[in-house]
């Protein structure tokens, strides 16, 4: 059933290659459709980028132990985020993309419209919301949980503890943004799919599992891809706000650390060089993604 | 029927879960300063009162930054989105030498944490003289290399009977996005043009380096000024400019999303 | 072709006289970077900046505020720094002051103000002029001071049987406190700021040691009284008399009355006072019994990064003013801050009123003849600090004993400052 992209596109090129009029123009229209979005990424992500990576060479030579322990402990919680906030923003977003749309009337603008609002405000004011909701002494989740019959931990005061409470703020931030694209996904889909399943006494599973699911894969391979990114970037806002990388480091990550030797100990070189290290490290993780996935993911119909 | 009973119950607790730090903001931000921490912790404000409000009001140009977020955020919204619909369109329908190397360098600039490229940014807006402007802050993100990334997988799931009907047509590929591709594709673009508007609307780092006078600051960075980590920080006026904050970003996505359902309509007869 | 030539040279000469006198008459603009917020001192810095602007005509000030207070300013310093646009002058962290005197080349302050030094000088209190000096030279003048007070619960005080006028003026009477109030109340006993490393120098000279070697050239975090210190806070949390949590969780926790004490600085008086149901009450930072008492400033001094002469002159006329007399009473009272210069408190035209309006401020000015500098650290200053908040939160967690702990901070120092 699904064909890739790449057949299509041939088959167009061969088309304009047999007409054989405007073939120049068509040589360079793709890099002029790509020129606006690409010069500024060029001036001020990648010229930026070089400048870093030129500066990087200059402090290999300060790499010490403790500098080598902090790296470790940030690449293993690095993966912890990345792990965590995909459980978290796939599973959840998706699901609820999926009920959203068996909800039909007035309800369904009012479930989506609050369920999107923690993507209007800002992350910091998220973080101190969440801060309190948190708090070990007398917070409410705590409070509940007591009332519940079991003592809560001290979330961000406890290392156990203080990743899950960070993955769970940030996911609750980025529901409303991944709901949307599953929810966009999701209509995308022709009805007539469904109308056809139905007629073949297709379950609601089945329906999900042969039609929605495979259809739904570039989008979840954007969700995929995104979610790492943000795990790996955004997750520095709490940190930073809340709990600074602790306690004693049970927090940080490899984003963290560079802002931490950059930005609070002016350790350019040294954050440089970081910073080079994860651009590196999450270019090959996303190609590799790229790679894997491509096989499951079903273009066109 | 009990199916449908189910899924608004989960709906329902989601719900709740979702909105109750929103409503602890706003709540607060109507609180009197000794209401906002008491032993038994109340949703309702016990002596409701806007002296929050009013203080946030006096103490910073709250109107100023409310105008300096919008116009900078429309302006961003609009270039992001133009620009990502047209390489999303030129990745996506288009076969050229270089293009996988070319998306992969698109793809590596989401990767780049602000803090890494923010130093020798600096140096390069202050040398075009334009600290304290505007143009600071937009100019740097008139692109954004995660839309051409969503609207590039949009165009991928789109069926291409669509575009061999506009081969026959004998339409130029130019001609063929806005006359074949944006109608089809209106729901996600409007999407994303939400997305870019909320992600400039919240963005904090960049503009509080470039931005140092409160008559070109943007809202978020209102909320400084009542954090202060030596003396404590102001609560009630800091939730307030924060509901404050909020409230357009709701807005605009309220409106928005009727926009995107009823494209959803549109989009759904032509599939 | 002459008179065209005449006409030129009249022309350039009118141009060139145009020019100078635009020169003579243009004001030289310095920029003032601080740290305060709205509702900390952010309106009094904007009042003293434009009376200064109002004042004389030379120079146009503007202030700075820099978010996230004294790292954040920092940050911005590294970033204008890098630009080649530092601001004039800037507040800088007493804690500070060794790295910003030799990371951003900053004027000593008496070369900047000349002649007019000694007479500023002899307005301040002599202990707290001392806290902007360093190996002999005055980096900056000092101005903000806060130092460590002891908040507490009256009505807690009362449920638990003890006299709320009469606050434990010990550590071991603190440890005793707290341990009814837990016991009488269920209540946390008391909670001591965690934001940064101030409690562990607090600890460290009330048992009579310090951070650095006689030189102030090397480390030495793991001696036996720096160790005892960490022991000392440990046993309180392992007691369940101290919660683990940050500042932000427990000092609304203390608020809302769940927290018995809080030790934290004198600036936290008006959010505290303001923002409780119950009348919060002050005391003195406790000492150790039978140990001399010393009471680590904190705060910060005003230093001059401007490179231009000009600029540097203006920054001093700024100076000058909001260190004045006048300068300092608004300042004080816009910030809550205690007064660096020598019987403002007793002067009517200045803070003659303070202690009447604000009874809680007396602890702070009482215990000001215990007032010393904390130690600067020669170098890696800031790394220094987190090793030292990761051992603490290690201690304090029990993942490691307040030995193993520091003797690993001392290891890693070593090796950062290497």
């Amino acid at each position: 059933m699904a064909i890739h992209t790449s057949e299509f596109v041939v088959s167009h090129q061969r088309a304009g290659v047999r007409r054989g009029s405007r073939g120049g123009v068509r040589a360079i229209a793709p890099y002029l459709y790509i020129l606006p979005a690409f010069l500024p990424l060029v001036v001020f992500t990648y010229w930026p980028l070089l400048h870093t990576v030129q500066l990087s060479f200059y402090d290999w030579n300060m790499v010490s132990p403790t500098w080598r322990e902090d790296f470790w402990l940030a690449c293993w919680n690095t993966v912890l985020y990345v792990v965590g906030m995909l459980v978290f923003s796939i599973v959840l977003p998706l699901g609820l993309a999926i009920l959203l749309a068996r909800v039909t009337g007035p309800l369904q603008t009012v479930y989506k419209v609050i369920l999107f609002s923690p993507a209007v405000i800002s992350f910091a004011v998220a973080a101190i919301t969440w801060l309190w909701i948190f708090n070990p002494i007398d917070g409410v989740l705590n409070r509940t949980l007591l009332g519940l019959g079991t003592a809560g931990p001290a979330w961000l005061n406890n290392p156990r503890w203080v990743i899950p409470a960070i993955l769970i703020i940030s996911a609750w931030k980025l529901l409303g943004y991944n709901l949307i694209i599953f929810t966009a996904g999701l209509a995308g889909i022709p009805g007539e799919y469904y109308d056809a399943a139905k007629v073949d006494g297709a379950s609601a599973f089945q329906q999900f599992w042969c039609i929605s699911w495979p259809l739904l894969t570039p989008t979840t391979f954007f969700v995929l891809v995104t979610t790492v990114i943000y795990a790996g970037q955004q997750t520095l806002i709490p940190i930073q706000i809340l709990t600074q990388g602790g306690p004693n480091k049970a927090s940080t990550n490899l984003v963290y650390l560079i802002f931490q030797y950059g930005f609070q100990f002016f350790e350019t070189g040294l954050a440089s060089a970081l910073a080079t290290l994860v651009f590196l490290l999450f270019t090959g993780v996303t190609l590799l993604q790229q790679r894997l996935l491509q096989r499951f993911v079903h273009y066109e119909l | 029927m009990s199916s449908k009973v189910f899924v608004h119950a989960i709906m329902v607790v989601s719900c709740l879960a979702t909105i109750f730090p929103l409503l602890w903001m706003v709540s607060t931000s109507f609180k009197a300063p000794d209401d906002i921490f008491t032993p038994v912790i109340t949703l309702l404000p016990p002596q409701p009162t806007l002296g929050n409000y009013q203080k946030a009001w006096e103490l910073t140009p709250l109107g100023k930054y409310m105008r300096n977020s919008a116009l900078a955020s429309l302006v961003i919204m609009a270039s992001q989105t133009l620009t990502s619909l047209l390489a999303a369109y030129g990745f996506a329908r288009h076969r050229f030498p270089g293009r996988e190397v070319l998306f992969a360098l698109f793809l590596g600039t989401m990767i780049v944490p602000i803090h890494v490229v923010m130093i020798p940014n600096y140096i390069l807006v202050s040398r075009l003289g334009w600290i304290d402007t505007l143009a600071a802050l937009i100019v740097p993100q008139l692109s954004s290399a995660f839309g051409v990334f969503m609207l590039r997988q949009h165009l991928l799931t789109l069926p291409k009977e669509l575009f061999d009907a506009a081969a026959i047509d004998g339409a130029g590929s130019w001609r063929a996005l806005w006359q074949i591709v944006v109608p089809v594709i209106r729901p996600a673009v409007s999407a994303l043009a939400i997305l870019f508007f909320l992600n400039a609307w919240n963005q904090y780092f960049w503009p509080l380096l470039v931005l140092t006078k409160p008559e070109v600051q943007t809202i978020p960075l209102g909320l400084q000024r009542f954090a202060s980590i030596e003396a404590g920080t102001a609560w009630g006026p800091l939730m307030a400019v924060a509901t404050a904050a909020s409230v357009p970003a709701l807005v605009v996505y309220l409106v928005a999303q009727r926009h995107i359902i009823s494209s959803f309509v549109t989009s759904g007869l032509k599939g | 072709m002459r008179i065209r030539g005449r006409w030129i040279v009249a022309v350039l000469g009118i141009l060139a006289a145009t020019l100078a006198g635009g020169m003579a008459t243009a004001q030289t603009k310095i920029e003032y970077y601080h740290i305060n917020t709205s509702t900390f001192g952010g309106p009094t810095v904007a009042k003293l900046v434009k009376e200064f602007n109002e004042k004389q005509k030379l120079c146009v000030a503007s202030d700075k505020f820099q978010a996230g207070a004294y790292g954040g300013l920092t940050t911005a310093l590294q970033v204008a720094a890098a630009a080649g646009r530092p601001p004039a002058i800037a507040q800088i962290s007493y804690r500070l002051l060794r790295y910003a005197s030799e990371t951003f080349g900053p004027t000593p302050i008496d070369r900047v103000a000349a002649g007019e030094f000694q007479a500023v000088a002899d307005t301040y209190h002599p202990s707290v002029l001392k806290l902007g000096q360093l190996k002999g030279m005055y980096w900056g003048m000092p101005y903000a001071l806060s130092s460590p007070v002891m908040y507490y619960n009256p009505d807690l005080f009362k449920a638990a049987g003890l006299d709320p006028n009469a606050p434990p003026k010990t550590w071991e009477d603190v440890v005793r406190a707290a341990r009814t109030i837990k016991d009488k109340t269920g209540k946390f006993g008391l909670y001591i700021q965690m934001d940064d490393t101030w409690p562990m120098t607090w600890f460290l000279y009330g048992l009579g040691g310090q951070w650095l070697s006689e030189d102030g050239e090397r480390a030495q975090v793991n001696t036996p009284k720096a160790i005892k210190g960490m022991e000392f806070w440990a046993s309180l949390v392992k007691d369940g008399l101290h919660p683990m949590a940050k500042n932000d969780e427990a000092f609304p926790s203390f608020q809302a009355s769940n927290v018995g004490m809080v030790f934290t600085t004198i600036a936290r008086r008006n959010l505290f006072e303001t923002g409780s149901k119950f009348p919060v009450k002050v005391g003195e930072l406790p000492g150790f019994a039978g140990l001399p008492r010393k009471v680590p400033a904190g705060g910060n001094v005003l230093m001059a990064f401007a490179k231009d002469s000009q600029e540097r002159a203006c920054g001093w006329a700024l100076i000058k003013h909001l260190v004045s007399p006048q300068g300092i009473t608004e300042w004080v009272k816009g910030t809550g801050y205690i007064s660096s210069l020598k019987d403002l408190d007793k002067d009517p035209r200045y803070l003659g009123n303070l202690f009447a309006e604000l009874p809680n401020m007396r602890p702070a000015y009482a215990q000001l003849p215990y007032v010393v500098p904390e130690e600067n650290w020669p170098k890696k200053g800031l790394q220094i600090e987190q090793i030292l908040i990761e051992a603490r939160d290690a201690i304090l967690l029990g993942q490691v004993d307040a030995k193993t702990g520091m003797d690993r901070a001392q290891a890693k120092i070593e090796q950062a400052m290497r």
